[in-house]
């Protein structure tokens, strides 16, 4: 039966309309190929809506938004009889243009739907679909009606996690991936069976909704590779498909991510709403600033855009507009695309006012853990932003951060700073210092990411070499890397250079996978990729970025190591607990203890280079197959020590598991009494069982 | 455009598909596919002249699927390559039979 509120009652240029819905936002497809169009603009004085063929320069037509068809700030119209599919929309507002009072309308712009659920204009890699200076990203319409098959979010314990971060074009582009699509969804699903063996369970995904690849102030050839130049956050991005331009990014995103969950794997995306590509000052008129720059933007008294992300402009987003544009638009994620989780870039953000000042309980911050769509959704914060201040283990209970003393000072330990040793104990501990109330799985540990050096640079490398790069940044000559290129800067014949950076490579990823918090690292740092020294790759789409799977073979023992060592975690809940507990167990031994060379002595509060802990793991509290310790020491100095082995129960015997200094792992399984010797920075890992 | 033919035989259907599968034309599937299901048990759908699908095509594919899951059985056949490679790529071949 027809409803009776789907009747037209005006008509222009014989499209018929009628006043639309005022919820929900967006562009929704109804019966018939009615579609219903609403969007909010609190300071405009006038809204029309603009048709477009697909692909044509030329509106079909604009139909000006009769004021009966306004309730409150938001303009509704239904269209009668539209080939949705083939059709792109946006919206022209007229208003006051101030900008001290945060105003800038300009009628002579056509803007982006914020709630537009796919976007046309850049359908392949870097290339305008339509002139630059025009209405370059449009809005497309579409059904959520993809079959799930009985897929929803995993909901994999957050401690469980093992994090594998990557960039969806550079983990596959190359032609070394060899695989049929490169750079796409489709790409991360061939490469499937290699996660698998790898034995991450989750990945971290950089930015993938609708980005701007050109830099507005640069020429057309730099390329924003990295993607933290967000145009709307509720579309994938188009090019990041095989067939986006047929309309399918859609359809391929949520396959890919369909088939990561069929294979155990969570997805988190890293989420960009510190700022928009719209940037500051005389930046573009793409969305947010033509449709109400005010509610949008944080703006300063003198009509200036706020900058707190050092990237021009800064999103208002505890106004409460954008609060619930924001909670949508996660909403819209996990509900329509079964997300498992967020990584929120400059996350500070969310916890400054309307005034940008930092507020001390920001409603945005509470609401997300608490919303009842995203109340299972793993939330990482990036806890600082451009503007110093820092968020780091302040959020409520149920947010993780990115953990950066760990990752700083985890490199700095294993290049032999013997200073760093202290803080390392303490963030292999999982940091209680800074998520003493919520726990371990607060801090996700991490050494490497797309910020800086890959791990494999990071033992290559001790300065930046970001020659390449669209513009300089502090990244190229202040940011400590905390970095030592085992003796030679870059690339080397030298057997012996290139033998300790494989184990200092192991020895890093032996600490980051036996800490206890959530474990992360850069997509390739499995297998030595390279970015030639350069910290800050955000403008490298070229083998610089690429992975380069031909390391893979090169690399085969640092793979079979990680791979090992990421098993080994999996299969010791000890070293995954959720909690800070560290009394003696049922096995009458702590949960963790710390070691020197001589066993339980060990002064944690001075500086050291030499360091053994050891985890008991009784089946009692575990659920494992029989008790257990594992005892990993640690070398970080230029000259071999003997560790002596904790006294475990009679009937029990230590056997090597690892040992970074084993390329052949040959002395796997072997028993050892009494004392290890370790090689000059080299760690290894046993196992006491009976 | 979308050119529709049929061929039965019994409760055997065939339905060709030439030109384009889109928001225009899916509906015209959707009708032919609606009156005619109730008699069949086996359908094909042969796809060698089929040109462009879109997102609402491959919709009418599904629900096709789905109906006939219920009852009898349902062949996508003769994709051309791109075709597959969408099938693949947007998950639809899990659900689809192709051939």
């Amino acid at each position: 039966m027809k409803r009776v509120d789907q009747f037209p009652s005006h008509e222009l240029n014989g499209i018929k309309y009628r006043a639309g819905k005022t919820m929900p936002f967006g562009a929704t497809v109804l019966d018939d190929n009615t579609v219903n169009f609403s969007i909010y603009s609190k300071h405009s004085t006038r809204c029309n809506l603009v048709l477009y063929h697909l692909g044509e320069a030329k509106p079909f037509v604009e139909i000006s938004i009769p004021d009966e068809f306004r309730i409150g700030s938001v303009y509704a119209v239904m269209v009668f009889g539209l080939d949705w599919e083939n059709t792109e929309y946006g919206y022209r507002f007229d208003g006051p243009y101030n900008l001290s009072e945060g105003h800038c309308f300009d009628k002579t712009k056509i803007v982006l739907d914020p709630y537009a659920k796919m976007v046309s204009g850049r359908d392949e890699w870097h290339t305008r679909t339509y002139k630059k200076k025009s209405y370059q990203f449009r809005g497309r319409i579409i059904r959520d009606d993809y079959d799930w098959d009985g897929d929803r979010p995993l909901g994999t314990p957050m401690k469980d996690l093992v994090i594998y971060e990557l960039h969806v074009r550079g983990f596959t582009k190359d032609k070394s991936s060899k695989v049929k699509h490169k750079g796409t969804f489709a790409g991360v699903i061939e490469k499937i069976p290699y996660l698998k063996e790898l034995g991450i369970n989750c990945i971290e995904f950089m930015p993938l909704f609708e980005f701007e690849e050109f830099f507005p102030a640069l020429d057309d050839v730099p390329t924003n590779y990295w993607g933290y130049s967000t145009v709307n956050y509720f579309s994938p991005k188009t090019a990041y498909a095989s067939y986006g331009k047929m309309g399918l990014a859609v359809d391929e995103m949520k396959n890919m991510v369909k088939q990561l969950h069929k294979n155990g794997i969570e997805v988190i995306l890293d989420i960009v709403f510190n700022h928009t590509a719209e940037y500051g000052d005389g930046g573009e008129y793409l969305s947010f600033r033509g449709v109400d720059n005010k509610t949008y933007y944080l703006m300063n008294d003198d009509g200036t855009y706020s900058n707190y992300s050092a990237c021009g402009n800064t999103m208002n987003c505890n106004n409460p507009i954008v609060r619930s544009f924001i909670v949508d638009s996660l909403r819209y994620w996990v509900s329509e695309f079964h997300i498992d989780g967020f990584r929120i870039d400059e996350a500070p953000i969310f916890a400054r006012g309307q005034d940008g000042q930092p507020m001390v309980s920001p409603p945005l911050v509470e609401s997300l853990k608490n919303d009842p769509v995203l109340s299972d959704t793993k939330l990482i914060s990036e806890g600082w932003d451009a503007a110093g201040f820092s968020t780091i283990g302040q959020f409520p209970t149920g947010w993780a951060d990115w953990n950066p003393r760990m990752r700083d000072t985890l490199k700095r330990f294993a290049k032999g700073m013997a200073e760093a040793g202290p803080e390392l104990i303490t963030s292999l501990e999982g940091s209680p210092d800074m998520f003493g109330v919520s726990g371990p799985a607060s801090s996700v540990n991490y050494v490497n990411s797309h910020d800086g050096f890959t791990l494999y640079d990071t033992v290559a490398y001790n300065h930046a070499h970001n020659e390449g790069n669209a513009f300089t940044s502090p990244m190229d000559h202040e940011f400590d890397n905390c970095s030592w290129n085992c003796g030679v800067e870059g690339e080397t014949d030298d057997l012996e250079v290139i033998t300790l950076r494989r184990r200092q490579i192991k020895n890093i990823m032996t600490l980051l996978m036996l800490s206890r918090g959530v474990p992360m690292f850069w997509a390739g740092d499995e297998f030595g990729n390279t970015q030639y020294g350069n910290n800050n790759a955000f403008s490298s789409d070229s083998t610089v970025s690429w992975l380069d799977w031909n390391r893979l073979k090169e690399y085969e023992d640092v793979f079979h190591y990680v791979k090992s060592l990421i098993a080994f975690r999996k299969a010791h809940p000890v070293i995954r607990k959720g909690d800070y507990f560290n009394g003696h167990n049922s096995m009458n031994y702590p949960e963790v203890s710390w070691h020197g060379t001589s066993a339980w002595e060990f002064d944690r509060f001075s500086p050291f280079l030499t360091f053994g802990f050891m985890y008991s793991e009784p089946v009692k509290e575990f659920e494992t197959e029989e008790d257990c310790f594992i005892y990993c020491a640690y070398n970080s100095h230029w000259e071999e020590h003997s560790f002596e082995l904790p006294i475990i129960p009679e009937g029990m015997n230590w056997r090597i598991d690892m040992y970074s200094a084993d390329e052949k792992f040959k002395s796997k399984g072997k028993e050892t009494k009494g004392t290890v010797t370790l090689m000059p920075r080299s760690s290894m890992i046993l196992i006491g069982k009976r | 455009m979308l050119n529709i033919t049929k061929n039965a035989n019994g409760s055997n259907l065939t339905i060709g598909l030439e030109g384009r599968l889109d928001t225009t034309t899916a509906p015209e599937l959707e009708g032919e596919v609606k009156e005619l299901l109730p008699e069949v048990t086996d359908l094909v759908l042969d796809l060698e002249k089929l040109e462009y699908i879109s997102s609402a095509g491959l919709r009418v594919l599904l629900s096709t699927q789905k109906v006939m899951n219920t009852k009898g059985t349902m062949l996508v056949k003769n994709s051309r390559e791109e075709l597959k490679e969408i099938f693949k790529v947007t998950g639809f071949a899990d659900i689809l039979t192709i051939e």
